[in-house]
């Protein structure tokens, strides 16, 4: 029982790593890079990017967990073996964690210059978020699901 | 078993590529955290000191009515019916004290010399005997009147402010030393009166002219010359409206000072019209300490851009009413700083040339005909010329051209050529003028202009650039 609790906990450690330095580093670049124009400070367009990227991660830090509780508790563990159905439903799981970054990218002002790179940040964080999460942290019976997590996972 | 082994081969290959994308998207991560979470806080330039010096209504004060006891101001007393000029004397008290509590009035008149009027006996300004005195009759020595006045004071001259061109120029020249180049205001509240009486010292050959107002568009003008903060004065002007002057049908107020506006035009409420490849930025980025004014806005232009351009619309609405006219176009006076670390908390501003070079600012006032609502803010500026990455201090002072003087003052103005055809023709004298008084103003106006010339705006921007 500590082990899956253990794999969570990780999972909500790989989002806080993009809270607290991926997406202020994200952050830094664009004050380098964006112009704003007259409608808005860049100070508080940052603070819409931040926030908006922030969640846009966290939707896909949800996702991911609920990826984790379906495999871990909800289904059988003979469903592994059906692994094209399995590896079919976690990229619809990842596809559903992208619907995180629609608010992002319809709420975050246009900005003059380089501000639709926030797009691309919203994009990256998320579908980092969830497929590192689950790369790394998928419950065992489904853990070669994700994409390359033949190569990484040794536990 | 061939196939196995080639199709492991290939699967070994795979899956160590995989690990190394794995591996380098990690790492790119981590780049991404050691490069750019460490930024640490930009040292700032100092705010900057504005100094808003239009100076409220006094609250107790004391004032100094002198009277022009001289002998033309006898027609404005000796008409059939109570002139306007009598109807104000007795305001002229009233107002200090409904307008000020505690105001104290003390009342004097002056000719050739000054002497203290006691008491209630100012009154007697309104009677014909009080301008009788052969001792102070004969010449109008406001110059002494000036050299008398305290400038903690507000002094009300009330004259018919007729001067030769020596007077002007004398007058003119004490009044800029005493009040003007102490930031204090000249105040002229010009009403026409009935009169009936001579006027004499009528232009260069002083001559004489009986002259009588049967008309109300041919009474005579007085004026009340006052001195002191602009504050009071206008206020003063107000109280005096109130309590009666504002029924006479003819008069006029202006006030002379370095205020055209009491405020200072400020970002308060300001809305930035564009921002072409520049960014608006709090300006507690670029400014050190705690500033809470709203004369600074800041902005940061990234790597990259050789040109800026900024539109920002103030709000202006903090005009004064009768002070001079002034047009649209504002001259704007810009300094230009470059922070400089020099090992302190805050980066030391030094003035730089080229950043003022590279700089230019366009202000008007909008719309283009009075009354003002707006003040427009036009900059451009050259990156590129700018000497280097860095946080740059412009302070940007703004002053109206004014205009020539309010409509009024030629139209009440006597002339030279006019004198002479009435000393040929004595009954086309036309006593609702006064001999120099366009001078007399238009000296006073350029003497504010050249000694404290009024502004309008003085904002400061601060720029982070990056290059």
């Amino acid at each position: 029982m500590l082990k899956p609790i253990g794999f969570m906990f990780g999972m909500i450690g790989i989002a806080l790593i993009f809270f607290f330095f991926v997406i202020p580093g994200e952050d830094q670049l664009l004050d380098s890079l964006v112009s704003t124009g007259p409608d808005i400070t860049l100070d508080a367009w940052r603070e819409s990017f931040r926030y908006w990227a922030a969640v846009s991660a966290g939707a896909a830090l949800l996702m991911a967990m609920v990826w984790f509780v379906w495999g871990q508790w909800v289904v059988n563990l003979n469903y592994w073996t059906k692994t094209n159905r399995t590896r079919t439903l976690w990229f619809i799981f990842l596809i559903v964690s992208l619907v995180g970054v629609v608010p992002a990218m319809y709420f975050t002002p246009a900005g003059q210059e380089w501000g639709r790179l926030s797009w691309v940040f919203y994009l990256a964080n998320n579908l980092a978020v969830f497929y590192l999460a689950t790369l790394f942290l998928s419950p065992s019976s489904f853990k070669y699901m994700p994409w390359g997590a033949m190569a990484v996972r040794r536990w | 078993m061939k196939t196995n082994r080639s199709g492991g081969s290939f699967w070994f290959v795979n899956r160590r590529m995989i690990r190394l994308l794995v591996i380098i998207s990690l790492g790119a991560c981590l780049l991404l955290t050691s490069g750019f979470s460490g930024c640490a806080k930009r040292k700032g330039l100092p705010p900057p000191e504005i100094k808003e010096d239009f100076e409220p209504v006094s609250q107790t004060l004391k004032v100094d009515v002198f009277f022009d006891a001289t002998l033309s101001m006898r027609g404005f007393v000796s008409t059939q019916s109570s002139s306007f000029y009598q109807q104000t004397v007795p305001l002229l008290e009233r107002s200090v004290i409904e307008g000020w509590k505690g105001g104290e009035v003390s009342f004097y008149k002056f000719g050739d010399d000054i002497a203290p009027l006691p008491g209630r006996a100012y009154l007697e300004a309104v009677k014909p005997a009080f301008y009788g005195d052969s001792k102070y009759n004969r010449k109008t020595l406001i110059e002494r009147v000036i050299d008398k006045a305290q400038p903690d004071h507000l002094t009300v001259i009330v004259t018919d402010l007729f001067q030769s061109n020596a007077d002007v120029n004398q007058l003119s020249e004490k009044l800029k030393q005493k009040f003007i180049a102490n930031n204090l205001a000249i105040g002229s509240y010009a009403i026409r009166s009935q009169f009936e009486g001579s006027v004499y010292d009528v232009g260069p050959s002083a001559y004489s002219f009986g002259y009588k107002s049967d008309k109300p568009e041919r009474n005579r003008p007085f004026y009340l010359l006052a001195f002191g903060t602009h504050a009071d004065i206008a206020h003063y002007f107000d109280v005096l409206a109130a309590t009666g002057v504002n029924t006479f049908p003819d008069k006029h107020e202006l006030i002379l000072s370095r205020h055209l506006s009491s405020r200072l035009a400020s970002f308060s409420g300001a809305k930035l019209k564009t921002a072409d490849r520049v960014s608006e930025i709090s300006s507690s980025n670029l400014v050190s300490g705690d500033y809470r004014g709203n004369h600074v806005k800041a902005f940061k232009i990234s790597k990259g851009r050789t040109k800026a351009k900024l539109i920002i619309d103030l709000r202006y609405d903090a005009a004064l009413p009768n002070v001079m006219g002034y047009g649209s176009d504002l001259t704007s006076e810009v300094t230009a700083w470059k922070g400089e670390d020099k090992g302190g908390k805050v980066l030391v501003p030094v003035e730089n040339a080229e950043a003022q070079k590279a700089f230019h600012v366009v202000a008007n006032l909008l719309p283009q005909q009075t009354p003002f609502d707006k003040l427009q803010l036009r900059v451009d500026i050259e990156v590129s010329d700018l000497p280097g990455a860095g946080i740059y201090q412009y302070r940007i002072v703004l002053r109206p051209k004014p205009n020539t003087l309010a409509d009024w003052i030629p139209l009440w103005n006597m002339r030279d050529d006019e004198i002479q055809t009435w000393h040929r023709n004595p009954h086309d004298f036309n006593g609702a003028k006064t001999y120099n008084l366009e001078n007399f103003l238009g000296t006073l106006q350029g003497a504010v202009l050249s000694t404290t010339p009024p502004k309008v705006g003085d904002l400061h921007l601060y720029i982070q650039v990056d290059k």
